[in-house]
């Protein structure tokens, strides 16, 4: 046994339950410190009762919940799951969440999140002082429940360097206004130029990020970048100089003739990238959308209520508005097999009961027909239809994984399982072209666990897959076509957080693939499974909802992602481990008023509104507004002017209304085209035909936007010296000096050329 | 327990990147699961998208953090895990020994991985027969006369459910890729800029602050 130390210990430290079917197990929470590191852990106390060494069983007593109300109960069963013993080395742990109510989500630097943890009492003062004697930490300005560890030598230098002045504060609004000035004289230059359009359209985008505290760290942060890569760091910093020297005019305009005195960053397009990796830029950010409203959501639709919607035969009344009232709250479980067969295009709504009947009957001797095909297949007819084998061992194979802690399909030679694979082999004859792909028996178990009936699970699960189909098409262009719709999105709700997705190469969203393959099932609880995809089949407001439910995941996870400074592997493992600690109703309420404030904002581009079936809005209606679903599944590539196309290398993620003469860009995100990989998911290859061939330089991600002439009237000697102090440090570090000082040459050149602060200030680094 | 990875400029411990490719259910998951966390779970799920789990492992007194990636078995998932092969260290070709089918897709993963990890062929392979605990359908003599004709790949029979022979799958992997001699920088640049006649750009980074 390895010796150890223990300097802090809290009994009654409870997990935190996601869903109501789950129980909160109470653990012990320690600081030990061990072989000169310090580590958290936390260990459920209760250890007879759970013979699995130390995992946790957090559901194991509760695994069937009845659900009351005043028109009946019925039970509800939901997975068991375990909850692992957590053990972190402090000097991995990158953050944690702590609310007011005292819960703890500890995250490590490489993405792992850890499931929440309750403190007794509220209370995690003590353990916060504990821990800040060996770690730095620092609240997060974006969240004030989030807290960033450091290693105390890092965070002394950090402090050493904001202490030696190097950013003066005084200097700051003089700088911004002098170098303002001084292209403001030169704005006429590209008065000419269709992209500077007229000022009372330009909105900045108001988050700044207070300059003067992110400041020290952005040196470091610009500083280690440049020794890990100091060829993109340097054309990045100089790429967002430029940037700036040319959208001053835009901003000039704006602040002479209608802001007047207003206190406008005009660096503000730029703020929050002060981590910006190297490589990437935002060229313009200007759209803005309205508040976002708050969002009340009801409770489930009950039979009472249900009844008052049918009429005399047992029809419904008014099926638009049944679906907005179970958009709201969903449908209560007691309902669900009834309602989820009209939902999923079983029943129809106008239908009597004795219609019903007729229709189930007919679909029972359909779904027999289709269940003999394949069940009187000879073992010799299988041996010469490799097509149908496949299928059936695909099968085979996936219904002995789908769902096998929940109650309903657990145990050896579970029938309900037997019937997952009659289902899945009945499709297969049904659509013999699509057949099964992995991810179906996920779809259909939650069916077959409501309705309880082979058939009309059967026919839900046909419903279910003429929605989703696209996700299993060949070659996956359903699924690219999600991720690049939600793309669009996020580029709306929230631009800052899409360019960092860009400079983290994460902007693909692969993260995201198993959330929309399978419709949240596998990040969500049981119950909050059937609960979302109620939600999602009213079709209510709006298609593509599910989209809106992506975006508020991400959301809600950005800040952390940002803080985090997470690039794509931290963020697929952090997303990955969000599985199953989703608040369902909460994610809800942020999407519906994600969508409402789409509806109510003017700005909205095309792509979006197209995406998500609302009408073009008529500010967007003229002109080439016109995007269809289809482009909108491809990148484009835009030309903004003819005589000089700085766009050739460079590609628009996202573009609004687009760009032509007179009209503004509403925002345009260019990306350096990467490498090529022909088969990579989401690779331009697919849009090869457009006219980005220029894309040959992929390197020169240096775009300066807009008439390159304006680059003559920026101030050359900036550009000039700064130019040069990065490349004589580039020299200097791809040199053999593996260990120059922190701050030399590169700060102290630029410090006495007195050019540090408006390189700071202006956020190049 | 720790499956996490340091970065490497803590200059504690090596990341490498191991891909488990191999048929749909042949037990990539398990196995990952068994070596990391050392646990069997009968009611896994399949895998869905691109996973991984961190975990490490000594040899010659070296501590390598093993970074596992697993992925979807299923052809149609192709364009979704090929990306994640870029920039592996090392890649375990997984069989089960149940499953003749599962024996002979093995050249396909074999070839698939070397397309787009974009690496030459005396890779870093490890063969691995998996469900030990089952009936063979596949002879041990039969794999490893495959392992020898293409290029002498390793060879390595387990069992996720009973724990067989995990540890030391991924252990005579990693020795293995100790062997070719690391033969790519495990942290490529993030492009293809090079620094002029400087060199390779990639060393001389080395944080001061890394002792
Ligand atoms: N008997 C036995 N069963 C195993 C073993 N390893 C895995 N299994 C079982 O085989 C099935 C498939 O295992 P997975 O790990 O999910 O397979 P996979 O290769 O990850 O499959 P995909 O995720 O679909 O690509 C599961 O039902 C496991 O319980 C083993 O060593 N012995
Ligand atoms: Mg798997």
């Amino acid at each position: 046994m390895e010796e150890e130390t223990l300097v802090y210990q809290q009994d009654e430290v409870h997990t935190i339950p996601t869903s109501l079917e789950e129980l909160s197990v109470a653990g012990r929470l320690r600081i030990i410190e061990r072989r000169h590191s310090a580590y958290i852990e936390w260990r459920c106390s209760d250890d007879e009762s759970n013979p699995d060494n130390d995992w946790a069983v957090v559901n194991k007593s509760a695994v069937t919940f009845t659900h009351h109300n005043s028109s009946g109960s019925v039970e509800i069963s939901t997975p068991r799951r375990h909850v692992r013993p957590i053990s972190v080395e402090l000097a991995d742990l990158g953050s944690y969440k702590l609310t007011i109510e005292g819960s703890l989500v500890l995250i490590q630097r490489d993405g792992s999140t850890h499931p929440a943890l309750q403190f007794p009492g509220k209370d995690a003062e003590y353990f916060v002082e504990v821990l800040s004697r060996y770690v730095a930490i620092k609240r997060s300005e974006k969240d004030s429940t989030l807290f960033l560890l450091r290693d105390k030598k890092t965070a002394r230098i950090d402090d050493q360097l904001s202490a030696l002045g190097l950013v003066s504060h005084a200097s700051r609004g003089s700088r911004v206004r002098k170098l303002h000035g001084s292209s403001s004289s030169d704005s006429n230059r590209s008065r000419g130029s269709p992209q500077h359009t007229s000022s009372s359209q330009v909105e900045l985008h108001s988050a700044v990020v207070p300059w003067t505290t992110a400041a020290p760290q952005r040196v470091m942060g610009f500083i280690s970048n440049f020794r890990r890569d100091p060829y993109t760091t340097t054309l990045t910093t100089l790429s967002k100089f430029y940037d700036i020297v040319l959208s001053e005019d835009d901003w000039a305009e704006g602040f002479v003739s209608e802001r007047g005195g207003d206190d406008l960053n005009p660096f503000a397009s730029l703020s929050g990238l002060d981590n910006l990796e190297p490589g990437f830029q935002v060229v313009t950010l200007k759209g803005k959308l309205v508040e976002r409203p708050r969002v009340e959501r009801l409770p489930p639709l009950t039979q009472l209520e249900y009844s008052q919607h049918c009429d005399v035969d047992g029809g419904v009344r008014d099926p638009q508005l049944l679906k907005r009232r179970i958009f709201k709250g969903g449908i209560h479980p007691s309902l669900r097999s009834e309602l989820w067969c009209y939902l999923l295009g079983y029943y129809d709504w106008s239908s009597s009961s004795a219609q019903r009947e007729v229709r189930r009957n007919e679909r029972l001797v359909e779904y027999q027909k289709l269940k003999l095909q394949w069940s009187t297949m000879t073992a010799d007819q299988e041996l010469r239809n490799s097509g149908f084998r496949e299928r059936k061992s695909l099968i085979e194979k996936d219904v002995n994984r789908t769902d096998r802690s929940h109650p309903f399909y657990e145990g050896d030679d579970n029938p309900n399982v037997q019937l997952l694979h009659n289902i899945l082999m009945s499709y297969v004859m049904f659509n013999f072209d699509l057949g099964y792909v992995q991810g179906m028996s996920d779809l259909l178990a939650p069916i077959l666990y409501v309705t309880q009936n082979e058939c009309a699970a059967f026919w839900c699960f046909v419903g279910y897959i003429d929605i989703v189909h696209r996700n299993f098409d060949m070659d996956q262009s359903g699924m690219k076509e999600q991720l690049l719709g939600l793309q669009h999105l996020i580029a709306v709700i929230d631009p800052e957080f899409m360019s960092y997705l860009e400079s983290s190469e994460s902007a693909n969203l692969y993260f995201c693939f198993r959330w929309l393959l399978v419709r949240f099932k596998r990040e969500l609880s049981y119950s909050d499974t059937l609960r979302l995809w109620e939600v999602l089949w009213s079709q209510e407001p709006c298609k593509n909802f599910h989209l809106l439910v992506a975006a508020a995941i991400l959301d809600h996870e950005r800040n952390t992602i940002m803080e985090n400074k997470f690039e794509f592997t931290e963020i697929l493992k952090h997303i990955n481990d969000t599985s199953q600690r989703l608040n369902l109703e909460e994610l809800l309420c942020s999407a519906e008023a994600i969508y409402e404030q789409l509806v109510a904002s003017s700005d909205v581009p095309a792509a979006v509104l197209t995406l998500l079936g609302l009408p073009l809005k008529p500010s967007s209606q003229d002109g080439e507004a016109d995007v269809s679903v289809g482009e909108l599944a491809s990148e484009k590539c835009v030309s903004t002017d003819e005589e000089t196309s700085p766009l050739e290398s460079s590609r628009i993620i996202s573009a609004g209304p687009s760009s032509s003469r007179g009209k503004k860009e509403n925002f345009v995100l260019y990306r350096r085209c990467d490498h090529n990989d022909d088969d990579d998911f989401l690779s331009e290859e697919d849009t090869s035909g457009d006219s980005c061939g220029g894309a040959g330089d992929n390197n020169a991600s240096v775009v300066p936007r807009g008439d390159t002439s304006a680059t003559d009237g920026a101030p050359r000697g900036l550009v000039g010296t700064v130019t040069s102090i990065l490349g004589s440090a580039v020299r200097h570090i791809a040199g053999e000096d593996a260990s120059i000082d922190l701050l030399s040459p590169i700060s102290a050149a630029l410090h006495n050329e007195g050019l540090f602060e408006d390189a700071i200030g202006q956020q190049y680094l | 327990m720790s499956n996490h990875r340091r970065t490497k400029s803590r200059g504690r411990c090596t990341v490498l990147k191991v891909v488990i490719l191999g048929d749909g259910g042949v037990g990539k998951s398990c196995l990952m699961n068994r070596f990391v966390s050392d646990r069997f779970d009968e009611n896994s799920f399949h895998t869905i998208g691109v996973e991984f789990l961190s975990k490490e492992i000594e040899l010659n007194g070296e501590t390598y953090s093993l970074q596992i990636w697993d992925t979807a078995g299923q052809e149609r998932f192709k364009s979704l895990r090929t990306p994640f092969y870029r920039g592996s260290d090392m890649c375990l070709l997984t069989f089960a020994l149940d499953d003749r089918q599962s024996f002979q897709n093995l050249d396909t993963w074999r070839r698939e991985f070397i397309h787009y990890a974009d690496v030459k062929a005396d890779f870093p392979f490890m063969v691995v027969g998996n469900k030990l605990d089952l009936p063979r359908a596949v002879t041990k003599e039969e794999a490893e006369s495959y392992c020898t004709a293409n290029g002498d790949l390793g060879y390595c029979e387990t069992s996720a459910k009973d724990a067989t022979g995990v540890e030391s799958a991924f252990l005579a992997c990693l020795r293995r890729y100790v062997c070719t001699d690391a033969p790519q920088e495990a942290v490529p640049l993030p492009d293809t800029v090079q620094l002029g006649t400087a060199g390779e750009p990639s060393k001389g980074f080395c944080l001061s602050g890394c002792s």
